[in-house]
């Protein structure tokens, strides 16, 4: 279907878009795995930090999105990604007080995992208030 | 708030994805304006009126939905 709607079309946009990112940043966090190991100091800080850069490009296309929906949708992504993050601090502030007494201490990688299963679970409860 | 979105599609013979591509929204926009989940912005009602060529007034009433 080859819809003139101009949600559709920047939702396709989204799609490339985030799509190619995602590849990019994969890449280049291969390069950074397989590569940092060979070099020291500066550079070596350099190469673990380099898919800082296309991560910044995944959140800029999805910021773009966000700013291409209509009225409605971008409300259900704005209160879903603040829910999400209330939901980040709220585990973030519950994990840290028990962090080390009864609780591991977690990969910082984790903080990621819990905003992103946030924004999810977020996005289907605020989705129904609009239904 | 309720409105007469409804009708005046029926009126026109116009699908909920006619009124989503003359007026730049999504369908599922239009699905919850009509059930009454979610009241436009003045941008929107506006345009939304133009394309039925009523006043706002018309289309979007000033008392709450039901349900």
């Amino acid at each position: 279907m080859n819809s003139n709607n101009p949600t559709e079309k920047a939702r396709r946009r989204y799609l490339f878009e985030f799509g190619v990112s995602i590849v990019f940043y994969m890449i280049v966090i291969e390069v950074s795995r397989r590569f940092a190991g060979d070099f020291s100091g500066t550079a070596r800080t350099f190469l673990l930090l380099a898919p800082v850069a296309p991560a910044v490009l995944v959140a800029a296309v999805v910021l773009r999105h966000v700013r291409a929906m209509d009225e409605m949708q971008r409300r259900i992504a704005e209160q879903s990604l603040a829910a999400a993050g209330v939901i980040t601090v709220i585990a973030s502030v519950t994990w840290g007080l028990l962090e080390g007494e009864i609780l591991p201490r977690p990969s910082a990688w984790w903080t990621l995992v819990v905003f992103m299963a946030g924004w999810l679970v977020a996005t289907v409860f605020v989705r129904r208030r609009y239904e | 708030m309720k409105n007469r979105l409804k009708v005046l599609r029926a009126e026109r013979d116009m699908s909920q994805a006619d009124l989503a591509d003359r007026v730049g929204v999504a369908r599922q926009t239009i699905v919850a304006l009509e059930a009454g989940k979610y009241a436009p912005s003045l941008p929107l009602a506006y345009k939304i009126a133009r394309q039925f060529s009523v006043l706002v007034e018309q289309v979007f009433l000033d008392e709450p939905s039901e349900g």
